[in-house]
């Protein structure tokens, strides 16, 4: 393998994402020609491979090992979601989307793990907060509700009522909250 | 701050002495060599500055095996109990084991030159859709009704006003006043706990109690327990209640 190349996969190993064409020219740094000339010599017989799209550099595991790894993810993932599950999945739903510092408010515990795990399985999903850009909101996924079989989170059971019980329990919350916070000045 | 300065010395240990004294001579580990650097490794250590007790004891133990090894090539016919032995094959094993670790411990500190393998950086993997069968809409509906039951509740302590019910000096006096009256008298009895019951004879005897305890160390009363948890007997020497200041 020739010194390029060999830089290019340490370097989109070593950042973990993939990287665009010119970034890499700037990185490494070389010309388009070199480059092109780089990629070109990538083996495709192992069991990390380069993807390149001619924009693009990416490092990927093996179409062969494909449906091995497919296999395993799923049986890691394959267990229930279990009662920290369920609630969290309920919270997002009826009272989403929430930012998992909301969430871990509602169930009173920390719910990191949860989060990770229905996130892997693909039951939620992290987007962008637009009002707080440090911070993840989470909501449902598409998939969810279709295998739900309702077709937006107002069709699941009784979910104004819900949506608005749990929003007078915050509310009745933070005023207590606020209301020792100010007898104690 | 005027910084601490803390200079501890380095101290070579005994194997590394006896090592460096061998390689020296360009000899192999054996009873031979150890017992032809014998009396260099006495005179060494002799010349040592004042050690701490554990580390010297080592320095010790090692002469008596060496001096134990050197005694034997002189002597010949010089029987070795099976410890005598054991603690000889030991130091010639440390020792072996010594060498070869310093020898490794080059290589480790050129390595530790070397430049850095670094670790991949794992992009979070894209989702594969994996539902649970366990997972419906009354499910969900249940989930969020435990939500709603578990609620945070706020954290504001409730309030709880502590009511008077006597005060410990109004117990004092009341105490003295009978103990005076009737010399002796049982605890049981002022304290009423042998008519009222419940929570309000609690709190009666915990200020008679109270009382009691004054009143001894005052030294108005002297109090007798017989056994554990048994009525206590307050007696008082004087009839009159004392005055003072």
């Amino acid at each position: 393998m020739n010194d390029l190349l060999v830089k290019i996969e340490a370097l989109l190993f070593a950042l973990g994402r993939p990287l665009s064409r010119s970034e890499l020219i700037k990185l490494v740094p070389c010309s388009e020609a070199e480059l092109a000339q780089a990629l070109a010599q990538a083996p495709q017989d192992r069991g990390v491979i380069l993807v390149d799209d001619n924009k693009v550099v990416e490092l990927r595991a093996a179409p062969v090992a494909a449906e091995l790894i497919e296999k395993i993810r799923r049986e890691e993932y394959a267990r229930e979601v279990g009662r920290a599950g369920q609630e969290v999945l309920s919270a997002v739903l009826y009272r989403g989307p929430l930012t998992r510092s909301e969430i871990d408010f509602i169930r009173g515990v920390n719910s990191s793990q949860t989060l990770r795990t229905l996130t892997m399985r693909g039951l939620v999903r992290k987007v962008p907060n637009p009002k707080d850009s440090r911070s993840f909101l989470y909501e449902t996924t598409t998939e969810l509700l279709a295998t739900l079989g309702v077709s937006r989170a107002q069709d699941l059971p009784e979910y104004a009522e819900v949506r608005e019980k749990l929003s007078k329990l915050e509310e009745a919350y933070r005023q207590k909250e606020a209301a020792a916070h100010n007898e104690s000045i | 701050m005027v910084p601490i300065d803390i200079k501890t010395p380095v101290y070579e240990g005994p194997l590394e002495i006896l090592l460096e004294l061998i390689e020296k001579r360009k000899l192999s580990i054996s009873d031979i060599s150890l017992a032809a650097v014998t009396d260099e490794y006495i005179a060494r250590v002799n010349a040592l500055p004042q050690l701490p007790v554990d580390e010297t004891a080592e320095f010790i133990a090692l002469a008596a095996t060496l001096l134990l090894i050197k005694s034997r090539s002189l002597l010949p016919t010089l029987e070795l109990s099976d410890d005598e032995s054991r603690d000889i094959k030991e130091l010639e094993y440390r020792l072996a084991l010594y060498q070869l670790i310093k020898e490794a411990a080059r290589g480790v500190g050129a390595a530790l030159r070397d430049p850095y393998l670094y670790e991949g950086e794992n992009p979070e993997p894209a989702p594969l859709f994996i539902p649970d069968a366990a997972v419906t809409l009354s499910s969900l509906r249940e989930a969020a009704e435990a939500l709603m039951r578990g609620f945070p509740q706020s954290l504001a302590l409730p309030k709880v006003e502590v009511k008077k019910i006597m005060s410990l000096e109004e117990m004092i006096d009341r105490m003295s006043q009978r103990i005076s009256s009737a010399f002796t008298m049982s605890f049981r009895q002022f304290s009423g706990l042998d008519k009222a019951q419940g929570v309000e004879a609690r709190h009666g005897v915990i200020v008679s109690f109270l009382a009691l305890l004054e009143l001894v160390k005052q030294g108005i009363l002297r109090a007798q327990q017989e056994e554990d948890f048994g009525d206590i007997t307050m007696e008082s020497d004087r009839i009159s209640t004392p005055t003072y200041e």
